[in-house]
């Protein structure tokens, strides 16, 4: 409906020519507009349209925008609606992903950080053995943060903080330090190989990205 | 045989339409009603025809569902979204366009949508009467209770809402 010329709406140019005005995940919907007032008003008449014909309205209190570009932006629009602009150097999750304008890496890390520390409080008081500490490693709390390397890729001080949480958890199954028996990279063995099966978080996220890369050449889908 | 008969007659419908809705809490507040998520319970005989027709749809949906909704279509990812939300920002900054990215919170999409606009939608590209008729079916004379605290409370009939059933 956006696409619609009629309505006049200008998107995004994209670096191989084509133009993006929305994309939509289930019901998270992302407008990429051409950032000038009219264009905002034009878009949000169609919205209004969408929402008289279907019955879907926007709640713009749990939306957000955000500028990029060169300039800055010097008009106001949408706040007597309750939009929220997010500011340079800020992000708002999306997705379950940070995304923000000029995002510092740490957005991405701190959610990664506090998905493991989430888990851990859930587990830490558990006495489990060796065998159910790994498994719930595995499990729990590396599973939570692998959507998240899918998509971003951590930086190697990251990884290993991130591995010192999971280190501490195995070793003394709590989230406090604790003295390794055995070092991380033979954990990260197969347990043929006498290790403990521990997935690696950087090897992961470089297995993922990989993945997205054969996803982007064979299909052409990426845009 | 039988779904034929429901399909024509509309008889029966009434007792195999009727859900029971249940709360699931989300995170948050638990007093606040907002942060649960109503889960729709139905009898196996609608749940074996709701798959028979989304198994059919399951075929065409690539070549229905536009290429920007990344959602329920076998082959499209998540990621493509995340990954067009990052890019683009640095995209518009290094070749000097003014963007702004507009994250929409849609309000309840799945309990709000009018009958009558997917009816039509389905209408306008051009999906066969017998087909709508089936999904109709789905949606004809259905009614609802909803149990809370284990109590299940007066049944009602439904107007709008798009199920969100429990497998």
């Amino acid at each position: 409906m956006l696409a619609d010329p009629r309505h006049g709406i200008e998107g995004l140019t994209l670096p191989k020519g084509g133009i993006i005005r929305d994309q939509t995940f289930a019901n998270d919907t992302t407008l990429y507009l051409k950032g000038d007032q009219e264009n905002l008003d034009r878009a949000q008449g169609v919205l209004e349209i969408f929402y008289k014909a279907s019955g879907a309205r926007i709640n713009w209190n749990k939306s957000s925008a955000i500028w990029a570009s060169r300039r800055e932006r010097i008009w106001d629009w949408g706040e007597e609606v309750g939009l929220k602009w997010i500011p340079r150097g800020e992000g708002v999750r999306y997705l379950g992903v940070q995304v923000g304008f000029h995002l510092p890496a740490e957005a991405n890390f701190n959610m990664m950080l506090s998905a493991l520390k989430g888990k851990l409080i859930c587990w830490s008081h558990s006495n489990l053995s060796l065998a159910g500490r790994v498994l719930v490693a595995n499990q729990v709390l590396l599973a939570s943060t692998w959507y998240l390397v899918a998509c971003w890729n951590p930086n190697p001080s990251m990884c290993s903080q991130a591995c010192g949480v999971v280190r501490n958890f195995i070793w003394g199954g709590k989230a406090a330090l604790t003295r390794a028996k055995v070092k991380w990279d033979t954990l990260t063995l197969p347990i043929a190989k006498s290790g403990l099966g521990i997935i690696d978080p950087k090897s992961q996220s470089k297995a993922l990205l990989a993945k997205l890369m054969v996803r982007g050449l064979t299909a052409g889908g990426e845009p | 045989m039988a779904y034929t008969a429901m399909l024509n007659s509309g008889e029966a419908l009434a007792f195999i339409n009727r859900d029971l809705i249940t709360l699931i809490p989300k995170t948050g507040d638990r007093s606040k009603l907002g942060n649960w998520r109503p889960i729709t319970l139905l009898g196996c005989i609608y749940k074996i025809l709701a798959k028979a027709l989304a198994g059919r749809l399951q075929t065409f949906l690539p070549s229905i569902i536009r290429p920007n909704q990344t959602g329920f279509v076998e082959g499209r990812s998540i990621l493509d979204n995340v990954f067009m939300a990052q890019d683009s920002l640095s995209w518009a900054e290094e070749s000097n366009q003014d963007l702004v990215l507009l994250l929409l919170d849609f309000e309840k999409a799945f309990d709000i949508i009018e009958w009558n606009f997917l009816f039509s939608a389905m209408g306008h590209i051009e999906f066969s009467n017998t087909w709508i008729k089936w999904v109709r079916t789905l949606y004809r004379e259905a009614s609802s209770t909803i149990k809370v605290n284990g109590v299940v409370g007066p049944t009602f009939q439904l107007a709008r809402l798009v199920r969100q059933i429990a497998h």
